[in-house]
């Protein structure tokens, strides 16, 4: 895979001219990684070391502290479920096991074909429409174990 | 700076007062003041970061608690460290500690020396409130050194900072968040750092133990014996770690010398020790007659060495035997051996320098001490402001005083690295890269522009000027002219720089040049301090200034006196074994035919010789060619005195009683001695030292006793030693230089590399294990060229011999080269083609 400085060097340039200590790039460049490569692998994290002159498992470090930088490759469909306190009261537990039945995975996992998969999340700010998930970070409301199915059979 | 300049606090610790200077840290104040106050993640050494919260106190006026590691001694400060409530904290975080620690003490290698057994027993409780499920981790194989477990770890991070601010390149840190966080390495790849060990040293609990010595041993059982580390010629202070039962050696830990090792040591040196351990050693003597080897007693092989020296000596006078021995025997061994030699034997053909071919008796170091060098790394890194280094690849060569420029490095001196290929310092350097050979030629074209920059150049120095062109310079280490330059700014703006020479640079075939281009860049600049030019040589074997020290020259004896009539030299002597003018030949812990340079000639040499006599703790192949074989025993096992590079004397006492059927080197002299008849009689390793004080100028007035725990440095030896010593010959550096061409296109380099398999760290399975495979560098142009891919098995050839490798694609290797790093047993690089030149092809 191509890297960041071959696919988009002008957006590392213009990170990096953004801090004077080079290390403060570390979340930027992770942003970055994720965006091009669909989750926070590896081979960018030895890249970001590379930029910043620091060490892959330094980088690591940083990236693995932030619980929201995918780690693994997400599926075609990313599913954040809210699991917090609002969602909770009105079904999202039942809404989590049937997505984790019907998908075959748990939570944090991939589908083996690549096309879905499950997060349970922190609150999404969307409390008046419990139970709430984003799919790729677009917001569905009132989603519960019994409409659930309709939204997923809608995608591709 | 003088007492007054420093400011200092008074303040009250537990009652006491304490004066400190402005700055100290309440932990370090306390500490001064006699009171210990318990921590896990503060070490004096790294930064600090208040994570353990064990050091808390309590001070005066301040309604929380305050961490002792992170909180500044102020003036009038009254601080408690043992009060109800410091006391009740501590409990208290003792038990939060121990939420999720197994208690597994039983079965941990940490068990009898442990932070978190000892400070449960004074400070915590005896028991767990905690009644849920621990977390648990999978155990990472993170490489041969060190053992990972995570469910004991306290996370104070000790081992994260060390290898970040010291010793590695930050491979260690602290993986995810909160309660879910542990150590790792990035994705569970093997640490690969050259100081790893220290990190076990540094953990104050049983996560990060060395896997060397893992179930092997309960520390309570280890009997420590203060000795100095012989794997390089740092002379780094340790402990041995011995278990006499087993006749063991089972750890080797650090001991703190500020003014060498300070408190690390390179996982080559710490890891190292199961060579003393090895089945592999021999056990008796051996005779070969009729070409089979027989075991015997002591009684009779010494008998047979003494009968076949006498009747060389009989028959064919005392010159006619000659003696080599390795720079890696003691200081007693050395000076024992040249002293068997010239007054028992009567002989001046007597050398140790056995790892390269000798053009002339004063070689590069020789001309160092003629010519003023200070030769003290260590104490002139500290006080330099520049230091430049040229034909070392440190990291390989010299860890620790490799860890130790990283510490200038961050403290902010400048360090110039030339060397012929990158290595794993670069990023603390500025780096200048010369091609393969051209250590002289580099020097000479940094002259040229220190000359041009700074003017007033002796008559010397333009002497040596017109003999070294700077055009020939630039060509043959193919640099440019800017490259040089900037080199030489850095050293002429610098208030006081020093140079360091490698042995690439100064023992190699243009070793004397290099030494006097060095040493005249040095004069120029008028880098001198106490009349000593500010020149340090960085000889690797462990004893090569010992054995310099104590005379272990045909031409010089104990403290460089010159002898009346020269002997031969290494090189004479084999060639002497070849014409017969050698008759007898005894070698000392060498194992020649791997480190001289021209494998050919040493193997002719030493079938030629009617008596060929080796001593060793290992047979090697030299070995296998002897007349007699004699086992020695391991440095561990005998007392004996070493000399650094810088010439630091230092004492090492033996851990273990000799392993049965072996002689220390000394008693095997000094035994040889007795037999001859020449009243000669066993004394031990503190009355031979007496002998060598008494003839080495330099070491007046040392004793064994005034040696110390930590060693005495002693001073150059006097000018006269060296005064009517013919200069060197100069020749222009181009006609020496040579280039590859016709059958033999390609420049074979021979590189350094800590984990390979030389001499005896191939009986030392965990060194074995981390060594990396031998192979063939290429450069990818040639590889292109050539069709060759990595891991491709090739054959490299010389005008004398070949050698089959794989191929390694790498642009660390200079176009129209082919680099091997490292020894490795198998691959005879030395029987490829003459050191002076290296010219080979690569067949497929």
């Amino acid at each position: 895979m191509p890297s960041m400085r071959e696919t988009c060097p002008e957006k590392v340039e213009d990170i990096l001219r953004r801090f004077p200590q080079r290390k403060s790039a570390s979340i930027p460049l992770l942003y970055l990684a994720w965006e091009v490569y669909g989750y926070v692998s590896p081979e960018a994290m030895e890249e970001i070391a590379e930029i910043l002159g620091t060490s892959p498992a330094d980088v690591e470090g940083i990236a693995s502290f932030y619980t929201m930088f995918p780690l693994k490759p997400l599926g075609k469909h990313h599913i954040e479920v809210c699991t917090n306190i609002s969602c909770h009261l009105v079904g999202a537990q039942p809404l989590m096991s049937h997505l984790e039945n019907r998908l075959g995975i748990k939570s944090g996992e991939r589908t083996e074909d690549g096309r879905f998969s499950l997060q349970s999340v922190e609150c999404l700010a969307a409390c008046a429409w419990a139970p709430c998930l984003h799919v790729n970070g677009k917001e569905y409301q009132k989603v519960t174990a019994e409409n659930v199915d309709e939204l997923l059979n809608s995608l591709d | 700076m003088s007492q007054t300049d420093v400011q200092t606090v008074t303040l009250t610790i537990d009652g006491k007062e304490v004066t400190v200077p402005k700055g100290t840290t309440l932990i370090e104040a306390a500490r001064q003041g006699g009171v210990f106050v318990p921590h896990y993640c503060y070490d004096p050494d790294l930064s600090i970061v208040a994570s353990c919260r064990l050091c808390l106190v309590e001070i005066e006026k301040v309604p929380k608690l305050q961490p002792s590691c992170s909180t500044p001694a102020a003036d009038g400060q009254v601080v408690f460290t043992q009060s109800e409530k410091v006391l009740d904290a501590r409990k208290m975080q003792m038990e939060f500690l121990l939420v999720q620690h197994p208690l597994d003490c039983p079965v941990c290698d940490q068990g009898g020396e442990c932070k978190l057994q000892e400070y449960s027993r004074n400070h915590g409780y005896d028991d767990t409130r905690f009644r849920f499920k621990r977390r648990t981790f999978a155990k990472p194989d993170i490489g041969p050194f060190i053992d990972l477990e995570r469910n004991r770890c306290i996370l104070c991070s000790r081992c994260v900072r060390f290898l970040d601010e010291k010793g590695g390149n930050a491979e260690l840190a602290v993986i995810n968040r909160g309660n879910r966080s542990f150590i790792g390495t990035f994705q569970e790849k093997p640490l690969r750092g050259d100081f790893t060990g220290n990190i076990t040293d540094l953990c104050p609990v049983g996560a990060l133990t060395s896997k060397v010595t893992r179930f092997r041993v309960r520390v309570w059982e280890l009997k420590d014996a203060p000795s100095v580390c012989t794997m390089c010629s740092v002379g780094c202070n340790v402990n041995l770690q011995h278990r006499n039962r087993t006749h063991e050696i089972l750890r080797i830990t650090p001991r703190l010398n500020s003014d060498v090792n300070h408190r690390w040591l390179c996982d080559m040196g710490r890891f190292g020790f199961d060579q003393f351990n090895s089945a592999e050693r021999r056990r008796a003597p051996e005779i070969r007659e009729n070409g089979e080897w027989r075991e015997t007693g002591w009684a009779e092989a010494i008998g047979e060495v003494v009968k076949r020296l006498k009747a060389v000596r009989e028959s064919h006078g005392g010159a006619a035997a000659a003696g080599l021995i390795g720079p890696r025997q003691s200081n007693e061994a050395l000076f024992l051996f040249q002293q068997f030699m010239r007054e028992i034997v009567g002989t001046q053909n007597i050398d140790h320098r056995t790892e390269h071919e000798i053009k002339a008796n004063d070689d590069g170091f020789l001309t160092s001490l003629a010519l003023g060098a200070v030769n003290r790394p260590l104490e002139e890194a500290r006080r330099a402001d520049v230091i430049a280094l040229v034909g070392s690849d440190l990291p390989n060569e010299l860890p620790i005083l490799r860890l130790q420029m990283r510490e200038h490095s961050r403290a902010g001196k400048k360090i110039l690295l030339a060397y012929n290929r990158p290595t794993r310092m670069d990023k603390e350097c500025g780096v200048f890269r010369y091609h393969p050979g051209g250590d002289a030629a580099f020097l000479a074209a940094v002259l040229h522009a220190v000359v041009k920059e700074k003017g007033g150049a002796s008559d010397d120095v333009n002497a040596l000027l017109g003999q070294a062109g700077r055009d020939d310079a630039l060509k043959i280490a193919q640099i440019d002219e800017a490259k040089a330059a900037g080199f030489a700014q850095a050293l002429v703006a610098a208030e006081r720089p020093v140079l360091m020479l490698g042995e690439d640079a100064f023992a190699g075939p243009r070793g004397v040049e290099a030494v006097r281009l060095a040493a005249a860049i040095l004069d120029t600049l008028g880098a001198r301090h106490d009349g000593a030019l500010a020149l340090s040589l960085l000889p690797t074997p462990v004893n090569a200034r010992g054995a310099a020290d104590v005379g272990c020259y045909p031409h010089r004896g104990p403290g460089y006196e010159p002898v009346g009539a020269p002997g031969r030299n290494t090189t004479e002597i084999l060639r002497g074994c070849i014409d017969g003018s050698i008759q007898a030949l005894v070698l000392f812990n060498t194992n020649l035919l791997e480190e001289y340079p021209d494998r050919e000639f040493a193997q002719k040499a030493l079938q030629a010789v009617p008596t060929l006599i080796v001593a060793d703790a290992f047979k090697y192949e030299t070995g296998d060619m002897a007349h007699v074989f004699l086992p020695l025993s391991a440095y561990s096992e005998e007392d004996g005195t070493y000399t650094n590079f810088g010439g630091r004397v230092q004492r090492a006492q033996r851990a273990l009683p000799q392993l049965d059927g072996t002689l220390a080197a000394y008693q095997l002299l000094l035994a040889l001695g007795e037999r001859w008849g020449a009243g000669w009689r066993q004394i031990r390793t503190p009355r031979i030292f007496e002998f060598i004080a008494q003839a080495v100028k330099q070491y007046a007035g040392l004793s064994w006793d005034t040696l110390g725990g930590q060693g005495v440095t002693v001073p150059a030896p006097p000018d006269e030693a060296f005064s009517g010593a013919a200069p060197a010959p100069d020749a222009p550096l181009a006609s020496l230089n040579g280039s590859p061409g016709g059958d033999y296109p390609y420049r074979l380099v021979r590189g350094r590399r800590l984990f390979d398999r030389a001499g005896e760290k191939r009986f030392a399975p965990p060194l074995v294990d981390r060594s990396e495979p031998c192979a063939a560098e290429i450069h990818p142009g040639d590889a292109k060229e050539l069709g060759l891919s990595d891991g491709d098995s090739i054959t490299i050839r010389g005008e004398k011999g070949s050698a089959p490798l794989t191929v390694k694609i790498s642009s660390n290797t200079r176009p129209g080269c082919v680099t091997v790093l490292g020894h490795y047993d198998g691959v005879p690089l030395n029987a490829l083609a003459a050191e002076e030149t290296p010219w080979v092809n690569i067949q497929r």
